[in-house]
């Protein structure tokens, strides 16, 4: 009973302090505050090649991050559709939100298909010719709200996908419950970092699931890939979760990645891939 | 045309010949009638609502408007009566039937609801100390003091409770889903209120000022709710019929100040709302009615955020010779709602820089133009019939018809297009005493949702059969066990069935009068509805495509928790739980199909956990004229593969509610404190805050009247739940109510 009176004397002055503090602390803030000025970015795309005749359209995307990781934010940042046949374009990306923004992105799309993140035509401040270099980095401040000269060198012949690889591939185990997607993809060189990862010649990541084998065909540019491979996502991954669970090889086991050629116009059909989904994970 | 047995299997049908045969003790001629009447120990004044219940048998009731209460089928000898109400200390009282004669119960007022009976944790009536789950009880009191337009505001103040727009979360089960597949089973009267199609809820259809309590029952409960209760409870209980005529009206008004911010303005109108509920209830004889409508609309404090609402509501109930009675309830909702789906910058343009000065960019804009203009359509008709009765002192039976039918259509590709869906469901319960510290309560339920429209990808249908059965053993007299047991099996289009055993234990330990102690372990799950399983539909930038394939969420629940009564006028209620959770449905964007527009489409995704603390306290203080009370809440959610927290749980947060009654007047504010989302879905990289809102009220009661002014969002403070959806900004609010 002498405890309940002592608790209960505890409890009331824990909560009256409490309400004191609660009422006192929530006296100032205001919370979301507006932002003055509508962050944008702008430049000029000039480009190089000649576009493809399936070109559907070409946009100027920002990713906060690189690779991006954010497909919603990518679909938010867009520029409108350029004029890509003009040998040069302005474009503005009205940005959701203040911050840094990793890569500036030109994204073709071909009739009929969805864009992957093979479809890049350039980006800006990457290199991939005498040397590798990332892309830079653009800040958009509430004190500089619209960052302007953005500009980037967009090839087409990065799209211009002449060419077939085609073979069949062989899945080795047991499908995993939570797949999402199966990909291949075409590199030119077996990528040793997340830039060249993310660029591939060709990529297609809508590959069957669920079967035992399927017969693939992906159009590529003409030239030398050294590593074709079969890519794999799980559920709710992202796309930094790709799994690489098979390439072409030099002979079924050797685990050495096959070289292929393919001349514009062309087909190979005997780039067959053996895939052991036990990697799947 | 599938018989019984091929469409739910051999042993579905077998389980539920079993329970419909279960012993029932025949009445005897000898029982007797046992009368009353309970009042109010300090003003002699008769009272309504009291349960009363008849210690050793399945036998209780509640006292009618005038305070009078029978019950029938009573066997002859001593009993032990419980008289509790919300608000009153519990009384026990001793009879010898059939020598009593008529009992006058008088309650003594509690500062605090202490020890209120609950009927939704285990399907039956039983003492708040003695239940073995986290249950919080909201009183008419905590309802109306509040001015509260819907019932979701006066949910914001139970500890463990938050909402994401419609979504209700307790303890952070459902995050933001669009009402589409809430977590939480919403029951009115004990009947489920859920839609067919989306799994949502309505929050309008219920009749804020026929309410007469709410119970909150915290962690999985589909060992007796089935799918959908996999998150908690909650249940709405409405008044009876009064006894004499009653007329009841209950209004407010209210007006949006200006955008804290200047830059913020947008139209020169005055923005406002109203609400307004008339209720008439008389009984006639045995019969019973009661009537209500209410009207409630608003400009919205932004641009297509105006709605306008309807309900009428009615309720007949019978009571017999025999004891048993019979409730018909029904009510018709018709909502038509601006669509807001997200602003449209939170950037104001520079007016020194002539190109963004053609781009309005306000908070209260919505994003896209198009969407101007757009009225989302909702009609419900929500219908039970209820029949129970004592067969014996020992054996009560309860049966239920029931049919929601909910119809939504908006105009966002072509007008006037609307998806009925149908949910007719029917239930038996029986509770059964076999032995005086055994309690077996058992039952089986049926539904049928039938779907269609072109949201929904044509027509579906769905049945969904459950058998329960739960036994409740007083070990001693303070030590009481429960276990319990649900099959369910849901068969979905052509698609193979769900089946889910649902297995639950629980205990409750009170080692001294003020301390309770209780702890349960259960599992749970949810059978995906056929909007997450179907719906396909665009709208500007985003789509929504149907799932070829979803599993059902699947949960283990457990539960510690203790709580101490401090005296007459303080009390401390604590928990630890943790909720594991395996193919958890969520929205997610469909990184294959998603290029210059937004596509969605539901997806078993990762094992969740969610585990917390929460804490929960209340005294009166200053002769009970200033009354606190206080819920905080941590969560810690996580995504087990991707190791992040689950998108729209806060971390913390805080209710605080302090009130002064000073005779006729009265004030109070209500805090609210929710820490910043971690992890929302779609926009991660805009700006987010923790959430203040802070509300004031001041009531005075003269001439029979209640009147209240009061002001929401005190300090005006502008922060998101849902991203890019501002909270509303400071109101003022005034309101009357009365009974006549």
């Amino acid at each position: 009973m002498m405890m309940d009176f002592h608790a209960q004397h505890i409890v009331r002055l824990a909560l009256v302090s409490l309400a004191a503090m609660a009422v006192a602390t929530c006296s100032v803030d205001q919370g979301i505050e507006p932002q003055v000025g509508v962050p944008a970015i702008r430049g000029t795309i000039t480009f190089e090649g000649d576009p493809p005749a399936n070109t559907h359209w070409v946009v100027v995307v920002a990713s906060r991050d690189f690779p991006p990781s954010d497909v919603v934010q990518l679909a938010l940042s867009q520029s409108a559709r350029l004029n890509f046949n003009a040998g040069s374009a302005d474009y503005e990306i009205k940005v959701p939100s203040l911050g840094s923004y990793a890569a500036i992105a030109v994204v073709w799309k071909a009739i009929d298909e969805p864009v992957i993140w093979s479809d890049v035509l350039g980006l800006y401040g990457a290199s991939f010719t005498g040397g590798i270099s990332f892309p830079d980095t653009v800040h958009v401040t509430a004190d500089a709200p619209v960052v302007e000269d953005v500009d980037v060198t967009a090839d087409f012949s990065a799209v211009d996908r002449g060419a077939v690889l085609g073979g069949r591939i062989t899945y080795e185990g047991n499908w995993p419950d939570n797949t999402e997607l199966m990909g291949i993809a075409a590199y030119r060189t077996r990528p040793e970092n997340l830039l060249e990862f993310f660029r591939p010649a060709a990529l297609n990541i809508s590959l069957p699931t669920q079967v035992d084998e399927f017969d693939y065909r992906l159009a590529t540019p003409p030239g030398t890939y050294e590593y074709t491979v079969v890519l794999w996502l799980g559920r709710g991954a992202s796309v930094f979760d790709f799994k690489e669970i098979g390439f072409y090889e030099t002979s079924p086991g050797s685990g050495e990645p096959a070289e292929v050629t393919v001349a514009l116009g062309d087909t190979v059909a005997d780039v067959d891939i053996t895939v052991d989904l036990g990697l799947a994970k | 045309m599938k018989s019984l047995r091929e469409a739910f299997g051999r042993r579905t049908v077998v389980l539920w010949t079993c329970l419909s045969l279960l012993p029932i003790q025949v009445a005897s001629a000898d029982e007797n009638l046992l009368q009353g009447v309970v009042v109010d120990a300090a003003s002699g004044q008769r009272m309504a609502g009291a349960n009363v219940q008849i210690l050793g048998t399945v036998l209780a009731t509640i006292s009618d408007l005038q305070g009078e209460f029978i019950v029938a089928r009573v066997p002859p000898g001593l009993h032990q009566i419980r008289i509790s109400m919300i608000g009153y200390r519990e009384h026990l009282v001793d009879v010898d039937l059939p020598h009593s004669g008529q009992i006058r119960v008088a309650l003594v007022k509690a500062s605090i609801s202490l020890n209120p009976v609950v009927v939704t944790a285990d399907r039956r009536a039983i003492p708040l100390e003695e239940s073995s789950t986290s249950v919080t009880v909201l009183g008419e009191a905590q309802i109306s003091d509040r001015t509260n337009l819907r019932l979701d505001e006066a949910l914001e103040m139970v500890p463990g409770v938050y909402f994401m727009e419609d979504d209700i979360n307790i303890r952070g089960a459902t995050g933001y889903r669009a009402n589409t597949g809430n977590r939480v089973m919403l029951l009115l009267d004990g009947v489920p209120l859920i839609t067919s199609d989306t799994g949502g809820i309505s929050w309008d259809i219920i009749p804020l000022h026929e309410v007469e309590r709410v119970e909150v029952v915290k962690g999985a409960g589909s060992a007796l709710w089935g799918s959908g209760a996999i998150g908690g409870v909650v249940n709405v209980i409405t008044r009876r019929p009064s006894q004499r005529g009653l007329l009841s009206v209950r209004s407010a008004a209210g007006m949006y100040d200006d955008p804290s911010e200047s830059e913020w303005i947008w139209t020169g109108r005055t923005l406002h709302y109203e609400r307004l509920d008339v209720g008439y209830s008389k009984a006639y004889g045995p019969t019973g009615i009661r009537i209500a409508a209410s009207r409630y609309a608003s400009t919205g404090d932004r641009q297509d955020g105006d709605f306008n609402k309807w309900t009428v509501s009615g309720k007949i109930s019978r009571h017999f010779a025999d004891a048993s009675e019979l409730e018909f309830y029904a009510a018709w909702l018709r909502d038509h709602s601006s669509v807001f789906l997200q602003w449209r910058s939170p950037f104001v343009p520079d007016s020194t820089d002539g190109s963004a000065a053609s781009a309005p960019a306000q908070l209260f804009h919505p994003l896209l133009s198009q969407d101007q203009g757009n009225v989302l359509k909702v009609a419900w008709v929500n219908t039970y019939l209820k029949y129970s009765r004592s067969l014996s002192a020992q054996s009560h039976l309860r049966v239920r018809a029931s049919l929601l039918r909910s119809m939504l259509g908006n105009q966002f590709d072509r007008g006037g297009e609307f998806s009925p869906a149908h949910g007719p469901g029917v239930e038996v319960q029986l509770d059964w005493l076999p032995r005086t510290n055994h309690f077996i309560s058992a039952g089986v339920d049926g539904k049928v949702h039938r779907v269609e429209g072109r949201f929904f990808d044509g027509s579906h249908t769905e049945v969904a059969l459950g058998a329960f059965v739960q036994d409740e053993w007083r070990i001693r007299h303070n030590l009481r066990l429960t276990a319990g047991l649900r099959f369910d099996q849901h068969d979905l289009d052509d698609q193979e069935a769900y089946r889910q055993a649902s297995p639950r234990l629980g205990l409750n330990f009170r080692p001294t009068s003020s301390l309770s102690l209780r702890a349960s372990a259960g599992r749970a799950f949810r059978v995906p509805t056929t909007a997450e399983r179907s719906m396909s539909f665009k709208t500007g930038n985003f789509q929504v495509i149907s799932s070829d394939h979803l599993d059902a969420e699947r949960a283990w629940s457990y539960e510690a928790g203790a709580r101490q009564t401090l005296g007459d006028n303080s009390y401390v209620d604590a928990a630890i739980f943790q909720n594991d959770y395996r193919d958890f449905v969520e929205p997610l964007v469909d990184l294959a199909q998603t290029a210059s527009r937004i596509v969605v489409r539901f997806q078993n995704v990762n094992d969740a956990r969610i585990r917390g603390v929460e804490l929960a306290t209340g005294t009166r203080l200053w002769r009970q004229r200033l009354h606190v009370d206080a819920g905080l809440t941590f969560l810690d959610s996580e995504d087990l593969q991707l190791k992040r927290p689950l998108a729209y749980r806060p971390r913390w947060t805080l209710q605080m509610n302090p009130s002064l009654h000073l005779g006729r007047v009265s004030s109070r504010l209500d805090y609210r404190y929710t820490s910043r989302i971690q992890q929302v879905s779609v926009f991660s990289g805009d700006q987010r805050v923790a959430q203040h809102e802070l509300n004031a009220r001041a009531q005075v009661q003269w001439v029979g009247l209640s009147f209240t002014a009061g002001v929401n969002n005190v300090l005006n403070y502008n922060y998101t739940q849902l991203e890019r959806n501002l909270g509303d900004i400071r109101n003022f609010v005034i309101g009357v109510n009365g009974a006549f």
